[in-house]
C-alpha cells in the first residue's frame, strides 16, 4: 500500500474554463477535487492520487475520452474507479457506456443534476471501499 | 134506312162488291143526280159496266160531275183519303189539288166528245194521310146519253206508280253500272254468240285498238292478243259457250298496246246465257287491266333479287334477325367470315345460341329495338368475339335497324356491320401514346413552354409554368407574343436572350436568374433556373425555342383565374336574333353562339360540328344551294344562301346564312365568319301569297276585281275563257259591259250591298259574253277593303253553270248486264242516301269489309271498321266528294278478326231535281294483295337503303369486261360527281389524290388478280371537290370471278372518313409534338405502365447514362442506380405502384463516366375517372450539388452544435453557481441579472439542439428511445416544468382516461413543450391554455392543445409544419423563434406513427392535435 492521496473527484477537460467550473461546482458541494486539462499526464497523476470518481470530457484535444476510459477499466489498479463522461454530443452516451463509462451527462447540464450524479458516485465509492 | 134491292128495283146497281153496296146504300136524293129511279139509261148502263168491271173505272156525271167508281179503282184513293166520301161527291170538291190539271181534260172531252189518253202521268193525290206522287195511265171517254148529249166522262185508268218507280230504279242501276265500269276502269263487251260479233265500250276499243264501230267482229279483237295467248283465249270462249261449262269465262292474257310493242295484261271475265234449247243467246262480260299488279309483282321479285344480290356480295356484314329470340334468318358471306362461323351452324339458329359471347354487350340493345323500334348506331363498338380459336376484343361500326311488319309491329332487326378492329386498335395505341406524352409534358413538374418566331409567340405552356410562374391560363397566353403577355419583361434580359437563341440556334442556360413577372396579385419576384433550347423544323432551321424553367423560389400562391371575356362578347351577340359562327377552313372546326343550336333545333348548350350542321340541311338544298354557295364563297369571299333545314324532331325551317371569308397572306381561305337567321316565317308568307296568285290564275272560275264605280282592275285566264275578253282589253273598262241590258239594275243593288260590307254569295244570274251569248252564272262577290277598313272595290267569282244546267241523265243497258259486270269485276258497290241516311251494299262489298254476304251493318259500324289512323283520310275524301262530286280514297280496314286490309273506294255524287246532293254511289276494291306487295317492295328497298345509309355508305359496281362503272347517289356525293355526269374509270382515277394513287391502284390490282383475290380495302383522298375540300374515303370491295378465273364483277362500298382521318392526323401531330418536347427536356423524364414497368425515357436519360434504348428497356434502368440505393428504390417504387401514392426518392445514378450523382426522383400516377392508374409520369432532377451543400451545412451545424455547447455549459454552470452562492444576497441587480442570463442561456441551448434535430430529420436519422409510460403523467410533468418556467399562462389539463404509450419520452415531452410554448407565444392576450385527451376509434390517443390567441389563417394552415415558417401577427410584427419547432414536432409525431394537425380560426385561437397509438396490454 502506498500512501497515495485519496480525493473525491478528478476532473479531466481540455477546456480550462469548463474544467475550472466543474472544480468550483464540486468544491461548492464540499468535495475534494483535483483537475487536469491534458490527459497525457493522467497516468502520472494517478500515481500520486487515487480519485474516488473520475470525471472526463468525451472529446479531448489530442485523444479520445472513450479510449482513456477503456484503458482505465483494463488496468487492474484503476478498473474499479467509477468514470463519468461528459459530452456536447447527446447521442454519445451509448458509445461512452460501451467504452466502460459508469455514468454519462450531456452538455449543457444543470448544476443540481451534475452535483447529484457526481455526489451519488462518490458516496457509492466510499461505501464500496 | 131504305135499302134498295138491286135485283128488284135497280138491276143496273147489282153486283159490284164493296162499291156496289156503297152505291146502292147511298142516299142519292141528296145529290144533283137524284134518286136512281130517275137516272137515265145511259147512266144506268155505264154504272152497270163500271161496277162490274175489273179495270179501275171512274165516272163523272152531270153538270156537277157527280162521281162513281168501282172496287178496282178504290185502292188508288188510299187508306185515309177521299174514299168513301168521293162517291157521289162533286168532282171539284173531291180533287181540289189536281182540278186545274184534270178539269181542262174533262172539259175537252165534254166539249169535243173526243177521248183523251195519258200514259204514266204523274198526278200526286192526297191519300194515306199525305200528298203522294202517283203515276197514272188513263183514258177519259165521253158518255153520251139518250139525247146524244155528253153527260159524263168515264175514266178508265191504271195506277202505274210501281211500274214507273221500277223504271226509275233501273235507270239508277244503269248509272251505277256505268259508274262502276268507269271507276273500275273496265272494258265491257257483249257478244252475240250467233254472229260472233260483239259490242264493246270505248275503253275496250281503245285497248284493243279497234275502230269505234258499233258492231265488231270477234276476229278483229283476237288480232290484238299476243300470239302465244290467242289459242288459250279462243278455247276459253268456246268452252264458255258450252252449257256444260255453266257459261263461265275467266282468263288472263296479254294484248299489244296499239302502235307500240308494249304489252298490257288483262283479265277477262264473263258469263254466257243459254236458252231452253241449251243454245247460248248472250255472252257478256268485262275486261280488267291487271298490268299494274303484274308490274308490282315483277318489281317485287326484282327488288328482292337486287337486295339479295347486294347483300350477298357486300363487303359489309349483313344479317337479318327475326323474332324475340333473334333467329338468324339470313347472313351474308362477309358476316360469316367476320365472326368465323359456318353458315349451317349459324343461319336458322338464335344469334345468342351461336354467339353467346356477345349477348352481354348487345342483348339489351337488340331487345330495346324490338321494344321501341328505334334504330341503334354503334360506332367503334367494343365486342368480345370467339373466333379463330380464341376470344378477341373486336370493334365494329354497325347499324341495328328494326324490320317492320305491314301492321307496323317490329318483327326483327337488320344488322349491318363493318369490322374496324384494326383501325380502332391503331387509334387506341396512338391515343395512348399521345396521352402519355401529353401527360408527361403538361404534368411534368418541370415548368416549360414553347415559343415560335421572333415575336416569341407562345405555342404551348405546361401546367407547372402557367400555374406557378406565369399565373396565366393557357387561353390567355397561347398564340400571343411574350411581350404582349408580360410587358414588364421589356428591359429584362429574357426576351433578348430568347431572340438570341432563335437567331443563333445555340442553347442558353442560366441559373437563379431573377425574373419579375406581373400577374394577378401584382408583380412578383422569381428566381429561376432555366434553359432555352432551339427547336428545329424539318428544314433544320430554328422555328422556335423550348424553355424549361425550374422555379427555385418558394411556391407561388395559386391565383384566381381571370374570367373569360369571351362570355361577355357572347352575351352581346345573343341580344340579336342572329346566330354567329366561326368556321376554321383548315380543320373545319366550328365555333358558334348558342342561338345557332336553337335555330338548328337543338338545345342551346349543344356544340354543333360542321358535319352535323350539314346533315341538318335539307339534302336537296345542300347539294343544289349550300355547297355551290360554299364553293363560291371560297372564290369571292362572300357566303350567302337561303336553304331549308330539317331539324331532328321539328318541322322544316328556312335559314339565311351569310358570311365572310378570311384569307391569309397567300390568299388562301383560312376562316369563315358569319351569321345565321331563321327566315321560316318570311318564307311561309312569301309562299302563301305566291300560292294565292297561282290559285287565281289557274282557277276555273272567272275571278275579277273591280272598283266601286265598276272599273275592272283584274281579270284572270278563266274570265278570258268564259267571257271572251282579253285582260288587256277589259281592264279599266266598266263591269257593265258584261251585264245584259235587262239586268243592269242588279249592278246598283250589288254595289249597295258591297258598300255595307256584305258578301253576295252564289247569286244566280246571267251575264253576257263578248260575242253576245248569255251565260247562266253563279256569282259570288266580296267587298275589298283598304287598310282603313273602307270598302273600295270588290272581287267577283263567276262560275259558268250553263253546262251544269244542260246536264242530262243517260239511260243505259239492262239489269242483267249490271249483274254480270258487278259479279265479274271484283268490285263491291255501295250507295248512301245523303238525305235519308239510308245505305245499301252489294254482297261483294260486305265480303271485302270482312262481313257475311247477307249481313246488314249500319253506317256507323262500317265507319268504325276503318283503321283509326285512316279515318281522317276517308272523312277528307268524303268532304271533297261533296264539293267536287267525286270521291276517291284508299285506306285500311280492320276486320272483326283483327286483320288489316287495304281498300280503295270511289264514289260519285248524284243530285236531286233541285240540284241538292242526293246520294253517293260508289265502288269498293280490295287492295290488300296489291298493298302487301308494295309493302314488301318498300321493305326490300328500305333494307337496301338502311344498308346504304349506315354510316353514309356509297355503293359502286364495276364490270371489268365492259369497263362500266355504276355509282349510287351517295357515291356521287362523296366524289362530288353530279347525277347527270357519266362515271368512267378515267373520271374515277382523276378524283384520287396523286399521292394515294399508287397504293389504291396496287390494291385494286390485287383484288382483281384471280390468284390473289384479296378483299379490296383502301383509303385515299378525293380531289376536285367544291372549294378544294379535302375528303378521305375508305373504299372496300370484292371482285367476283368466273369459272375460268376472269373477274366479271367488282363491287363494294365507299365511306367518308374525313373527320376520323383528320382527327387521327391531329392526334398524330400532337403525339409527335409531345414526344419531341419530352425528348427535348433537359431533365430526366420517364413513364411507366400501371404495372410499374418503365416504358419510356427521354433523350436526357440516354445521354446521361450512356445506355442504349435496348439496354434501358432490358432492365438497365436499375443498373444505373447506386447499389446502396437499389433496395430502397425497389421497395418504395413497389409501394407506390401498389398504392398509387406519389413516389419520391433521393438516389444516385451512375453517369456515363462512372460517377454517381444524386437525383431527386418524383413520380405521380395518372388516373382515369374511375381512379384506375393509367400510367406513371416521373422526373428525376440532379440534386448532387444541392446535396453536397446540404452535407456541408449539416456538418457545419453539427460542429457548431458541439463547439457552442461547451461555452454555454460553462456560462450556465457559473450562473447557477453564482445564483446558488448569492441566493440570499440582497443585491437585486445581481440576482436578477443572473436569472436573466440563465434563462437566455437555456433558450440558446434549446435552439442549438433544435437545429441539430432538423439536421437529423433531414438525414432521416432522428433516433427514438422508446419506452412504455402513461401519457397523462408526462403531460402533468411537462405542465409543471412549463409552470415553473412561465407564469404568464395557466395550463388546464382535463384527463378523461389513462393513455399508456410506447414512445420516446424525451421527444414527446419536446412535442408538448413546443406546443405549450407556441400556445403561450401566440396568445399574448390570453392567460389560459387547455389540454385534452381523447380516444379515437382506431385505438389512438388524441392530445389537443388549445389557445385563445391570434389563430392561423386558413391559407397558412398547410404550411406551418414546413421548415422556417412562422405565423405573422396582425401588424406584421414577427414573433420570435426560428419557426422550426412545429417542423420538428411533426417529424417526431410521424416517427411515432402518429399524426399532427391543426384547427384554427384567425383571431379566435388555434387547437393543435396529435395522435399516438395506444399501447395494447
Amino acid at each position: 500500500m502506498t500512501n497515495k492521496q485519496i480525493i473525491d473527484v478528478l476532473v479531466i477537460d481540455d477546456d480550462p474554463d469548463l474544467c475550472l467550473l466543474m472544480e468550483s461546482l464540486l468544491k461548492f458541494a464540499k468535495h475534494d477535487v483535483q483537475r487536469m486539462t491534458n490527459p497525457v499526464f493522467l497516468e502520472e497523476k494517478l500515481l500520486q492520487v487515487t480519485p474516488r470518481v473520475i470525471l472526463m470530457d468525451m472529446l479531448l484535444s489530442g485523444s479520445d475520452g472513450r479510449e482513456i476510459c477503456t484503458a482505465l477499466k483494463a488496468n487492474e489498479p484503476t478498473k474499479d474507479i467509477p468514470v463519468m463522461m461528459i459530452s456536447a454530443h447527446p447521442d454519445a452516451e451509448i458509445s461512452c457506456r460501451n467504452a466502460g463509462a459508469d455514468e454519462f451527462l450531456g452538455k449543457p447540464f444543470d448544476m443540481d443534476i451534475f452535483l447529484d450524479r457526481v455526489g451519488a458516485l462518490v458516496e457509492q465509492r466510499k461505501k464500496d471501499l | 134506312m131504305y135499302r134498295l134491292s138491286p135485283q128488284k128495283d135497280y138491276p143496273f146497281l147489282s153486283g159490284g162488291g164493296e162499291m156496289g153496296i156503297l152505291t146502292r146504300e147511298k142516299d142519292w136524293a141528296e145529290t144533283s143526280v137524284g134518286n136512281p129511279s130517275g137516272w137515265p139509261q145511259s147512266l144506268r148502263t155505264t154504272l152497270s159496266i163500271l161496277l162490274n168491271s175489273r179495270f179501275p173505272m171512274f165516272l163523272w156525271w152531270g153538270k156537277d160531275l157527280i162521281q162513281f167508281y168501282n172496287d178496282a179503282y178504290r185502292p188508288s184513293l188510299g187508306l185515309q183519303g177521299k174514299h168513301p166520301q168521293a162517291l157521289g161527291q162533286k168532282g171539284a170538291d173531291c180533287w181540289p189539288e189536281i182540278w186545274p190539271v184534270i178539269k181542262p181534260l174533262i172539259d175537252q172531252v165534254l166539249q169535243t166528245g173526243e177521248a183523251t189518253w195519258s200514259e204514266d202521268q204523274l198526278i200526286p193525290i192526297y191519300r194515306n194521310g199525305t200528298i203522294e206522287d202517283v203515276y197514272w195511265t188513263f183514258s177519259y171517254s165521253p158518255v153520251i146519253d139518250e139525247e146524244n148529249t155528253i153527260n159524263g166522262v168515264l175514266v178508265v185508268c191504271n195506277e202505274t206508280t210501281d211500274k214507273v218507280k221500277a223504271a226509275k230504279k233501273m235507270t239508277e242501276d244503269s248509272q251505277q253500272l256505268e259508274f262502276t265500269i268507269d271507276a273500275a276502269e273496265l272494258g265491257t263487251w257483249d257478244l252475240n254468240p250467233a254472229t260472233n260479233r260483239f259490242v264493246g265500250n270505248d275503253r275496250l276499243k281503245q285497248w284493243f285498238g279497234l275502230q269505234p264501230a258499233d258492231n265488231i267482229d270477234l276476229k278483229d279483237a283476237l288480232d290484238a292478243i299476243i300470239p302465244e295467248d290467242v289459242e288459250r283465249v279462243t278455247d276459253a270462249i268456246s268452252n264458255a259457250l258450252r252449257p256444260s261449262s255453266g257459261g263461265n269465262f275467266d282468263i288472263e292474257y296479254s294484248i299489244t298496246r296499239p302502235g307500240t310493242s308494249q304489252v298490257r295484261t288483262v283479265l277477262a271475265k264473263g258469263k254466257a246465257l243459254f236458252n231452253e234449247d241449251g243454245n247460248p243467246y248472250k255472252f257478256s262480260g268485262i275486261i280488267q287491266d291487271v298490268n299494274e299488279r303484274r308490274n308490282i309483282e315483277l318489281a317485287l321479285r326484282r327488288s328482292d333479287e337486287k337486295f339479295r344480290n347486294i347483300v350477298s356480295q357486300a363487303p359489309i356484314g349483313i344479317i337479318i334477325l327475326q323474332g324475340k329470340d333473334f333467329i338468324v334468318e339470313m347472313s351474308n358471306e362477309t358476316y360469316l367470315q367476320i365472326v368465323d362461323r359456318k353458315k349451317e351452324d349459324f343461319v336458322g339458329k338464335s344469334l345468342f345460341y351461336s354467339m353467346p359471347e356477345v349477348e352481354d354487350k348487345v342483348g339489351h340493345i337488340l331487345n330495346n329495338i324490338l321494344l321501341t323500334g328505334e334504330p341503334y348506331y354503334g360506332i367503334e363498338f367494343e365486342v368480345p368475339l370467339n373466333r379463330h380459336g380464341r376470344q378477341e376484343t373486336t370493334y365494329f361500326n354497325f347499324v341495328y335497324h328494326p324490320l317492320k311488319d305491314p301492321d307496323n309491329s317490329i318483327s326483327g332487326v337488320i344488322v349491318i356491320a363493318t369490322e374496324v378492329t384494326g383501325q380502332v386498335r391503331a387509334k387506341h395505341e396512338l391515343l395512348e401514346s399521345e396521352k402519355q406524352f401529353r401527360n408527361l409534358v403538361t404534368q411534368s413538374p418541370v415548368a416549360m413552354a414553347i415559343f415560335r418566331g421572333k415575336e416569341l409567340v407562345v405555342e404551348l405552356a405546361n401546367e407547372t409554368l402557367l400555374k406557378d410562374i406565369w399565373r396565366r391560363t393557357l387561353e390567355e397566353v397561347q398564340g400571343r407574343p411574350l411581350l404582349e403577355i408580360f410587358p414588364e419583361l421589356e428591359g429584362q434580359e429574357f426576351p433578348a436572350l430568347m431572340k438570341e437563341v432563335i437567331v443563333s440556334g445555340i442553347p442558353y442556360k442560366a441559373k437563379e436568374a431573377l425574373a419579375i413577372v406581373d400577374g394577378p396579385g401584382g408583380m412578383k419576384n422569381f428566381y429561376l433556373d432555366y434553359e432555352y433550347a432551339p427547336l428545329l423544323d424539318k428544314e433544320k432551321t430554328v422555328s422556335g425555342i423550348m424553355v424549361t424553367v425550374n422555379d427555385v423560389t418558394e411556391k407561388v400562391e395559386i391565383r384566381q383565374q381571370i374570367k373569360d371575356a369571351a362570355d361577355r362578347l357572347l352575351l352581346a351577340t345573343e341580344g340579336t336574333q342572329l346566330a354567329t359562327w366561326d368556321l376554321n377552313l383548315i380543320t373545319y372546326e366550328v365555333i358558334h353562339s348558342p342561338r345557332m343550336a336553337v335555330i338548328f333545333g337543338q338545345d342551346p348548350s349543344t356544340r354543333l360540328t360542321y358535319a352535323s350542321l350539314r346533315k341538318i340541311i335539307h339534302p336537296g338544298d345542300r347539294i343544289a344551294i349550300v355547297e355551290p354557295a360554299f364553293a363560291k364563297a371560297l372564290e369571292t369571299g362572300t357566303y350567302f344562301y337561303e336553304a331549308r333545314i330539317l331539324p331532328h324532331d321539328g318541322p322544316m325551317r328556312w335559314i339565311r346564312t351569310s358570311g365572310k371569308v378570311v384569307f391569309d397572306n397567300n390568299q388562301n381561305p383560312v376562316r369563315m365568319l358569319g351569321t345565321v337567321a331563321d327566315i321560316t316565317e318570311q318564307k311561309i308568307s312569301e309562299e302563301k301569297s305566291a300560292r294565292l296568285a297561282s290559285i287565281v290564275r289557274h282557277s276555273d272560275d272567272a275571278i275579277i276585281s273591280k272598283l266601286l264605280d265598276g272599273t275592272i282592275t283584274s281579270w284572270n285566264d278563266a274570265a278570258e275563257r268564259i267571257f271572251g275578253y282579253k285582260a288587256e282589253d277589259i281592264i279599266g273598262k266598266s263591269i257593265t259591259l258584261l251585264i245584259p241590258p235587262d239586268k243592269l239594275h242588279e249592278e246598283a243593288e250589288i254595289v249597295e250591298q258591297l258598300r255595307q260590307g256584305n258578301l253576295i254569295d252564289h247569286f244566280v244570274t246571267q251575264r253576257m259574253t263578248k260575242d253576245g251569248r248569255l251565260l247562266d252564272i253563279s256569282l259570288t262577290t266580296s267587298p275589298v277593303k283598304n287598310s282603313e277598313g273602307h270598302v273600295i272595290g270588290a272581287s267577283k267569282i263567276a262560275r259558268d253553270i250553263s253546262r251544269q244546267k244542260q246536264h242530262e241523265r243517260i239511260i243505259a243497258e239492262s239489269n242483267e248486264q249490271l249483274n254480270i259486270v258487278i259479279n265479274a269485276s271484283d268490285l263491291g258497290t255501295w250507295e248512301i242516301n245523303l238525305q235519308t241516311g239510308e245505305i245499301a251494299h252489294s254482297p261483294r262489298y260486305l265480303e271485302i269489309v270482312g262481313l257475311d254476304r247477307n249481313a246488314a251493318p249500319t253506317h256507323e259500324e262500317l265507319l268504325a271498321s276503318i283503321h283509326p289512323d285512316d279515318r281522317a283520310i276517308r272523312d277528307e275524301a268524303f268532304k271533297t266528294g261533296l264539293e267536287t262530286g267525286l270521291m276517291h280514297y284508299s285506306s285500311r280496314l280492320i276486320w272483326k278478326d283483327g286483320s288489316v286490309h287495304w281498300v280503295e273506294a270511289t264514289g260519285k255524287l248524284f243530285y236531286d231535281d233541285k240540284q241538292q246532293p242526293l246520294k253517293f254511289i260508289g265502288t269498293l276494291r280490295d287492295l290488300t294483295a296489291q298493298k302487301q306487295y308494295q309493302q314488301m317492295i318498300e321493305e326490300s328497298e328500305s333494307r337496301l337503303r338502311i344498308a346504304a345509309l349506315s354510316s353514309e355508305l356509297g355503293t359502286w359496281d364495276y364490270t371489268p369486261e365492259t369497263d362500266v362503272m355504276i355509282w349510287d347517289n351517295a357515291s356521287r356525293d362523296l366524289f362530288g360527281v353530279p347525277p347527270e355526269e357519266m362515271i368512267t374509270t378515267e373520271l374515277f382515277f382523276s378524283r384520287i389524290h396523286p399521292d394515294d394513287m399508287p397504293t389504291a391502284l396496287e390494291k385494286m390490282k390485287r383484288a382483281l388478280d384471280p390468284e390473289i383475290a384479296e378483299n379490296y380495302d383502301a383509303e385515299y383522298r378525293v380531289i376536285g371537290l367544291p372549294g378544294d375540300k379535302l375528303r378521305w374515303i375508305h373504299a372496300k370491295g370484292k371482285a367476283q370471278f368466273t369459272e375460268d378465273k376472269k373477274p366479271y364483277r367488282f363491287s363494294g362500298t365507299v365511306l367518308d372518313i374525313t373527320e376520323k382521318k383528320l382527327a387521327l392526323e391531329e392526334l398524330e401531330r400532337n403525339e409527335q409534338r409531345y414526344r419531341f418536347l419530352a425528348n427535348s427536356m433537359p431533365q430526366f423524364v420517364w413513364t411507366g405502365g400501371p404495372d410499374g414497368i418503365l416504358n419510356y425515357f427521354n433523350n436526357a436519360v440516354y445521354e446521361y447514362t450512356g445506355l442504349t434504348p435496348d439496354e434501358m428497356s432490358a432492365g438497365g434502368w436499375l443498373s444505373v442506380i447506386h447499389p446502396d440505393d437499389r433496395q430502397e428504390n425497389i421497395q418504395k417504387w413497389t409501394h407506390s405502384v401498389n398504392t398509387g401514392e406519389a413516389f419520391l426518392l433521393e438516389h444516385r445514378f451512375r453517369r456515363n463516366d462512372g460517377v454517381y450523382r444524386w437525383q431527386l426522383s418524383r413520380a405521380t400516377a395518372q388516373k382515369d375517372e374511375d381512379g384506375n392508374i393509367n400510367m406513371w409520369v416521373g422526373t428525376s432532377t440532379d440534386i448532387d450539388d444541392i446535396k453536397k451543400h446540404e452535407q456541408q451545412k449539416n456538418d457545419f451545424i453539427k460542429m457548431a452544435n458541439h463547439e457552442l455547447k461547451t461555452p454555454v455549459t460553462t456560462i450556465k454552470g457559473y450562473v447557477q453557481l453564482l445564483m446558488k452562492t448569492h441566493a440570499n444576497s440582497e443585491d437585486t441587480l445581481l440576482t436578477n441579472s443572473l436569472a436573466t442570463v440563465d434563462k437566455q442561456v437555456t433558450k440558446l441551448t434549446n435552439l442549438v439542439s433544435d437545429l441539430l434535430d432538423v439536421t437529423k430529420i433531414e438525414r432521416g436519422s432522428l433516433p427514438l428511445n422508446k419506452e412504455s409510460f402513461v401519457l397523462n403523467d408526462l403531460i402533468n410533468d411537462t405542465i409543471m416544468d412549463m409552470g415553473a418556467a412561465s407564469k404568464s399562462h395557466r395550463i388546464i389539463f382535463e384527463p378523461t382516461f389513462d393513455a399508456p404509450v410506447n414512445a420516446d419520452r424525451e421527444r414527446i415531452s419536446q412535442v408538448l413543450l413546443n406546443l405549450f410554448t407556441n400556445a403561450f407565444k401566440y396568445s399574448p392576450k390570453a392567460d389560459e391554455v387547455l389540454v385534452k385527451l381523447e380516444k379515437s376509434d382506431n385505438n389512438r390517443v388524441i392530445v389537443s392543445v388549445s389557445d385563445y390567441g391570434i389563430g392561423i389563417a386558413e391559407e397558412d394552415q398547410g404550411k406551418i409544419f414546413e421548415r422556417f415558417y412562422r405565423v405573422s401577427g396582425k401588424d406584421e410584427k414577427t414573433f420570435p423563434g426560428f419557426g422550426i419547432g412545429l417542423f420538428i414536432v411533426n417529424e417526431i409525431i410521424s416517427l411515432h406513427e402518429g399524426k399532427l394537425w391543426v384547427k384554427s380560426e384567425k383571431d379566435k385561437g388555434s387547437t393543435f392535435y396529435f395522435s399516438l397509438p395506444i399501447q395494447s396490454k
